[in-house]
């Protein structure tokens, strides 16, 4: 069904012979804001935010378009080492996010969040191409409380409202709708920054920079690099 | 002819469509600081209809702390009473069973173990233990037959288990052994299962994690004890990767009785992964196999995730399939109905969960006159206290 016939849906709703009196509220909202027909379906998406994140042009410019998108994603797949499970990185020490969030306001510390799914590839490159660095390991150590939560799990939390949720849910609130997503957060769980898709060592240490040196405060992260690359 | 056309699709309609004119909504309990709704159970099985009482069933937290309570309504009537469920410590991921007569079955987690107790709206039985580290339980009634499943530890993993409950009085206990559904060696986790009882047996679905990624399996049983190999029911899209990653992801699947015979199966699936969560459905229509998977949602919910998917069916062949996503900018309540040769309606909002703030977290149930009853948890924003609340959408075919 195309765009034009789906709008003119919304606009005859409740009358067509469907009989259907579901008629949509007179909306608040921005309408056909997600519309497959209206633009790429990928421009915006976390993905794209992702490698756009990357800070390379190709990753920027595969993402303006669909061929491009799918091209960047063939590149992804070739090359690279075997590994079975997206689970958190080997030998970094991450807790869960109510755990996480009790030790960062006691040390004062800010919060790194990895939220991954069993068996993502995405969470699986991140993993062997970025985290095995040593010297990311010690910085990220060093500068934040890790918390990784699955984005599929059943697992409950409890908020610092009292409000008790799944690892899944917290993925709902944080709208982390593809895996990896890497999060950014004050000690009280308040969110810094964001970013989705394959992060490299210098994609996590232009982070660092930006957050752990409290650039964040004055500036988003695009100026930041743009001043700071 | 063409009288006979328009005679056909008059007919046709009831066994397929869901449409429904909703009701103001009631809150069934209503906001207050510090308190939070939770309806996210295994199979979305919050809501049910038994003779002329409507009952739901929530976990509740206040301070970090969960109890699950259940309210009781005459459809007829426009207030809820509520009764606290659960004891212990901590509590949740309650389901509720219809069983006859205004009287119910309900099940959840509680300390850790896995409690189940009869209800009806003026008292609850006695609570019993069904098993023990077990949680994520799911109920089915058809035909005096009740039957419970769960995700338990067993030998280092959740392990998806089975059993028969009988009622005597308002005492639940287990009929006989408690099986699983799976009997190959455990190797991984198995979670969050749903169960679906036809004439022809017993069906159960689950997240299955064997894999490295979390597929969704399906098994078949003539008389609920022995059950056939598990199948694969979410449909597997090509590996993007020979050497990263596992597979796709999938979630919270639901299943209920379709029709005299069949099944149908509704879940959350990651197969585009740029995408988020979509919704899929599959039907079995004798009640053993599924056939192909069918996407619920329509395109304009294609950027973004579908979250919450909650499924309704009955014997008369209706489905329903509701979930809440932001594609409006804050989450509102969808809803989507099969069209038939595995077309789905255009998803339609719900304009009295619709609008400003969150609604979120939906489950429903039809009545036996195919109307749909349907409640969802309200708040202004993400860190607001939340209200639950309740509608009914009176069908359009009766």
């Amino acid at each position: 069904m195309s765009g034009a016939s789906k709008q003119g849906r919304f606009a005859s709703l409740g009358t067509a012979n469907d009989a259907f009196p579901l008629r949509r509220p007179a909306s608040r909202k921005s309408p056909g804001r997600t519309s497959l027909c209206a633009r790429s379906p990928l421009r915006g998406s976390p993905i794209c935010r992702g490698f756009a994140s990357l800070g390379t042009a190709i990753g920027t410019s595969l993402c303006r378009g669909f061929v491009g998108f799918w091209l960047a994603v063939a590149l992804l797949a070739l090359g690279a080492a075997p590994l079975a499970r997206a689970e958190p990185p080997e030998n970094y020490p991450f807790l869960s996010y109510d755990e996480g969030l009790k030790q960062a306001r006691a040390q004062d510390k800010r919060i790194f969040l990895y939220f991954g799914r069993l068996g993502c590839g995405w969470c699986d490159k991140t993993n062997k191409e970025s985290f095995s660095d040593p010297a990311l390991r010690a910085l990220y150590v060093t500068h934040y409380v890790l918390v990784y939560a699955d984005a599929e799990s059943g697992k409950r939390l409890t908020l610092p409202s009292g409000e008790r949720i799944t690892e899944m849910e917290l993925g709902v609130r944080m709208k982390a709708f593809a895996t990896p997503v890497f999060a950014w957060l004050e000690p009280d769980g308040k969110t810094i920054a964001k970013v989705a898709g394959v992060q490299t060592v210098k994609d996590f240490r232009d982070y660092d920079r930006f957050v752990h040196g409290g650039e964040y405060r004055a500036k988003d992260f695009k100026q930041f690099i743009a001043e700071n690359p | 002819m063409r009288l006979a056309a328009w005679i056909f699709a008059l007919l046709a309609v009831p066994a397929q469509a869901a449409p429904s004119e909703f009701s103001a909504p009631l809150d069934i309990t209503p906001e207050q600081p510090g308190v939070f709704h939770q309806l996210d159970s295994a199979g979305r099985k919050h809501i049910a209809v038994s003779g002329d009482t409507v009952a739901v069933v929530w976990e509740q937290s206040r301070g970090g702390v969960s109890q699950v309570t259940v309210a009781f309504k005459p459809l007829s009537a426009n207030v809820f009473s509520l009764l606290r469920v659960s004891g212990g410590a901590t509590a949740g991921v309650p389901v509720v069973a219809p069983l006859g007569g205004g009287r119910f079955l309900l099940a959840w987690e509680q300390d850790g173990d896995l409690h189940a107790r009869a209800a009806e709206a003026a008292a609850l039985g006695p609570a019993v233990r069904l098993a023990q580290k077990a949680s994520q339980p799911s109920l089915a009634v058809l035909d005096g037959k009740i039957v419970a499943v769960w995700s338990e530890e067993r030998a280092g993993y959740p392990r998806i288990r089975i059993a028969h409950l009988i009622l005597d009085g308002q005492r639940v206990s287990v009929d006989g052994a408690v099986r699983d559904v799976d009997v190959a060696p455990p190797k991984a986790e198995q979670l969050y299962p749903d169960v679906a009882l036809t004439p022809a047996g017993v069906s159960v679905a689950w997240e299955d994690r064997r894999e490295g990624h979390t597929m969704l399996l399906h098994t078949f049983s003539k008389d609920g004890r022995c059950f056939s190999k598990p199948k694969i029911l979410n449909e597997q899209p090509t590996k993007r990767s020979e050497v990263y990653g596992k597979g796709t992801g999938a979630a919270r699947v639901a299943l209920a009785r379709h029709g005299k015979r069949g099944i149908v199966a509704m879940w959350l699936d990651k197969r585009n992964f740029l995408e988020g969560y979509d919704v899929y459905a599959g039907f079995a229509r004798d009640g053993t196999r599924f056939g192909r998977n069918e996407k619920v949602q329509d395109d304009f919910g294609g950027n973004i995730s579908q979250w919450h998917a909650a499924l309704a069916a009955d014997s008369r062949g209706r489905v329903a399939v509701v979930w809440d996503d932001d594609r409006d900018g804050t989450a509102d309540l969808w809803l989507a109905w099969p069209k038939g040769a595995g077309q789905w309606s255009e998803s339609q909002p719900v304009p009295i969960a619709s609008g400003p703030g969150q609604q979120s977290s939906p489950a429903i149930t039809f009545d036996a006159a195919g109307n749909l009853h349907l409640i969802w948890v309200e708040r202004e924003t993400l860190e607001a206290p939340t209200r639950l609340r309740y509608a009914v959408g009176r069908s359009l075919y009766n």
